[in-house]
């Protein structure tokens, strides 16, 4: 998970590696361009809590990036990053 | 037991002789050959055993040990149904000739270092229960066996004590060689051992997994033969019930029905007939078998990979290529020596030239190219080339042919599309491997159990994929038992804007979640955005406590026509009410309650239930009278206690012999966020309500 290192702290990496199955974490360092592209997609969109998102939610950053960026489209953009922002429990819109 | 289980039983210890047919062992054969003799001798007496006192028993690493412990069931299994023969001394000696044998066998392996965490605990919890086994045989002198087993079957097991001990130490012969080789770090055919020990029990998992046991099914058939009469009024009254609780949170009944509890009544609902709700949750439950097993049988003749004889078959028969492979020891010399001469494979297949030196000389030690090139000739045919170097590694180490096979074919079944596996590459790889360490991310087994169990409870697996395709992965056992909590509990998958949630499922302590909402007065937020279940920060439940307390508003929103409910910014900000992780117990003036690691690991593994006879235990009748306007929780001098967590800790405590007051006690304090006031006065309703059933 050393390719997040530019995005959360070591500490936050060890606490995902700590919470969350070795497949799901072997799955995302196969797909690392699809998690960087995500996680640049939330910065782009100014969501604030991705170190959140990536500790507790994981599993988002295993869906394919085009369908994350396909299913915000349809929503509001401002208005759920301002709920997810709030309780990212709100990111499940998928 | 069923005959097919049987079978599968009989079908693993063929198995094993075809494997030491291979490497010519007869000593080993001709012991395997006994067993086999033993085992149909049996049979007629083993169809009528009670499945559910072997299944811990079944998931153990060999054949033979299996075997002894198979006998040492068939005994227990017998005698737990307390039928009409007394065990005789003979008998009773032999078993307990048995416990010890596998107690020692245990031991031994538990101190092997190589095992992993995960192959400790199993050993040791089957230690504990071969030592509950030997308990129970010096402790009861009046055990009971059947007529059928004492005539056909005790005296030949009592004749058979040299045989079986030929199998222990057959056992022994071949675990010291396992361990030997690890220590030497030299690859033989009898490595497979290991594996198989997965293989079947996976296999043995998947063919025999009745949650209720034979003699339960029985009580509750006649118990709803009982309840016949009366039991269309009930029914009506469940119904109606059933509305009301609908309009209380808002769902409509097609919404119930979605979350698959329209033939269901949980615990929390029903005022009278508590017994009846109960027991009608467990047929529920039962249904619920009916249908696994239902399923199961149409599945047997579905496609391969729903049938885990077709893929016990596709992974022996990988097995036996491999066994074959390393049939010969001097053939990784051989190997070895002309390892210049196999260049050329990396040459012909220019992905493998991808493929790390290490692994490369893998290929060429053990003459894997056949089985690379079978590989990638699978990922070409299924269009499938997404493959990066890193999952390239892997999938020569801990995939084969028909792994691959079997993944592609269920997505197609299912409609899953390649670009969703490419971002699960861990499904097309096993956990273990004969030619390098075992890994702990391979998801094969969990993905293709995965996805059987979601079709039993009629979720549409494409909508998972959808919503949360981490649900595919996770282990088989958390998404079953997350399955349960949500019916417990009457979580649903569809929220009031008609959106599907299955995100919950990946929850690892579901049940202690909701409870932990139920408690802060939000059962319904929770229930309206099942997100919130996943992970909740515990930060949040102190400031819901505090505000609680304090009589502040957090509630900002509340429609009284759709339930839809926000919560003040205070509550999950960083800093809310000034309650941080640093600070929060002093903030809430909050102690932290004592926990016993026992009590904390039976409420872990075994709380997902609520037996129907709970309600009728004298503490709990008592207890019921602090049920606050038939809702899910107790009030106790306004202090919440989730209702659903009482029952299943307090059940699952007595389950596991913990003394009644304690484990009352523990039940409504557990988890519970307490100031020390409020835990006195818990304390003070339990020694009452105790106090008042003595006397």
């Amino acid at each position: 998970m050393d390719f997040l290192k530019q995005y959360i702290s070591p500490d936050t990496i060890d606490e995902i590696m700590e919470y969350w199955d070795e497949g799901i974490i072997f799955d995302i360092t196969c797909n690392q361009d699809n998690t960087l592209k995500i996680i640049e997609f939330f910065n782009k969109i100014e969501i604030k809590v991705i170190d959140e998102l990536l500790k507790r939610r994981l599993d988002i950053f295993l869906l394919p990036y085009e369908k994350i960026e396909n299913t915000f489209s349809k929503y509001n953009i401002k208005t759920l990053v301002s709920i997810i922002n709030e309780d990212i429990a709100n990111i499940d819109v998928f | 037991m069923k005959q097919e289980h049987l079978q599968v039983i009989e079908k693993s210890i063929l198995n094993d002789k075809t494997r030491l047919q291979e490497v010519d062992n007869k000593k080993e054969i001709e012991n395997i050959d006994r067993m086999l003799d033993i085992f149909k001798n049996y049979e007629t007496e083993l169809v009528n055993l009670n499945l559910e006192l072997l299944k811990p028993y079944l998931d153990d690493t060999t054949d033979v040990f299996v075997t002894l412990e198979f006998i040492q069931c068939l005994l227990l299994g017998n005698m737990n149904n307390q039928l009409d023969f007394e065990l005789d001394e003979e008998q009773r000696s032999l078993i307990v000739w048995i416990c010890k044998m596998l107690e020692t066998k245990r031991q031994e392996l538990s101190s092997i270092p190589k095992l992993s965490s995960e192959e400790k605990y199993q050993i040791e919890k089957r230690l504990k229960t071969n030592q509950e086994a030997y308990d129970i045989l010096l402790n009861q002198p009046n055990i009971y066996l059947s007529s059928s087993m004492i005539t056909s079957l005790a005296s030949t097991i009592s004749l058979s004590k040299e045989e079986l001990y030929l199998f222990y130490q057959d056992l022994i012969e071949r675990n010291n060689q396992i361990y030997l080789k690890e220590l030497n770090k030299i690859k033989v055919p009898d490595i497979d051992l290991k594996i198989d020990k997965v293989e079947n029990k996976n296999l043995v998992d998947e063919e025999i997994k009745p949650d209720t046991s034979n003699e339960e099914k029985n009580n509750l058939e006649t118990n709803e033969e009982k309840i016949e009469p009366s039991l269309e009024n009930y029914l009506s009254q469940i119904e109606d019930n059933y509305e009301e609780t609908a309009k209380e949170e808002f769902l409509t009944e097609e919404e119930i029905k979605e979350i698959n509890l329209e033939e269901n009544e949980d615990v929390s609902n029903i005022e009278e007939n508590e017994y009846l709700a109960l027991e009608n949750e467990e047929k529920y439950l039962e249904n619920d078998n009916h249908i696994e097993k239902n399923n199961s049988d149409l599945l047997s003749v579905k496609p391969d990979h729903l049938t885990m004889p077709s893929l016990e078959d596709a992974l022996n028969e990988n097995l036996d290529d491999k066994a074959n492979i390393l049939k010969n020891p001097n053939q990784i010399l051989e190997n070895h020596n002309i390892d210049n001469k196999q260049d050329d494979i990396f040459n012909e297949e220019p992905l493998l030239q991808k493929l790390s030196s290490d692994i490369k000389e893998v290929i060429i030690k053990q003459n894997l190219k056949e089985h690379a090139k079978e590989i990638l000739s699978v990922l070409k045919e299924n269009s499938f080339m997404k493959i990066t170097e890193y999952l390239l590694d892997d999938l020569i180490i801990y995939s084969s042919k028909q792994i691959l096979e079997t993944i592609f074919k269920i997505a197609k079944e299912e409609n899953i599309s390649n670009r969703i596996l490419e971002q699960i590459p861990s499904v097309f790889l096993d956990r273990k491997s004969v030619y390098h360490e075992d890994n702990n991310y391979g998801n094969f087994y969990n993905f293709v159990n995965n996805i059987k169990v979601l079709k039993q409870y009629n979720i549409d697996i494409l909508k998972v994929v959808k919503n949360s395709l981490a649900i595919l992965i996770i282990p088989n056992e958390k998404l079953i038992k997350n399955l349960k909590v949500a019916k417990l509990y009457k979580i649903p998958f569809i929220n009031r804007a008609n959106h599907e949630e299955y995100s919950f499922l990946l929850a690892d302590d579901l049940a202690s979640n909701i409870d932990k909402y139920i408690e802060s007065s939000l059962e319904i937020y929770a229930k309206e955005k099942t997100a919130k279940l996943i992970n909740p920060d515990r930060i949040v439940f102190y400031r819901l406590y505090y505000a609680n307390q304090k009589h502040l508003q957090y509630i900002c929103q509340f429609e009284k026509d759709n339930s839809y409910i926000w919560l003040d910014k205070e509550i999950s900000s960083k800093n809310g009410f000034g309650i941080t992780e640093e600070n929060y117990l002093e903030k809430t003036d909050t102690i932290v309650l004592p926990k016993q690691d026992i009590y904390e690991h039976i409420i872990y593994n075994d709380s997902n239930k609520v037996d129907k006879t709970i309600l009728e235990h004298p503490f709990i009748k008592e207890l019921e009278h602090y049920r606050f306007n038939n809702q899910n929780y107790y009030q106790i001098n306004s202090i919440k206690i989730s209702r659903v967590k009482v029952l299943r800790v307090f059940y699952a405590l007595l389950k596991h012999e913990i003394p009644t007051k304690d484990a009352l006690l523990y039940a409504i304090i557990y988890n519970t966020i307490l100031n020390e006031k409020q835990f006195n006065t818990l304390r003070q309703a339990v020694d009452e309500i105790c106090e008042e059933k003595v006397v």
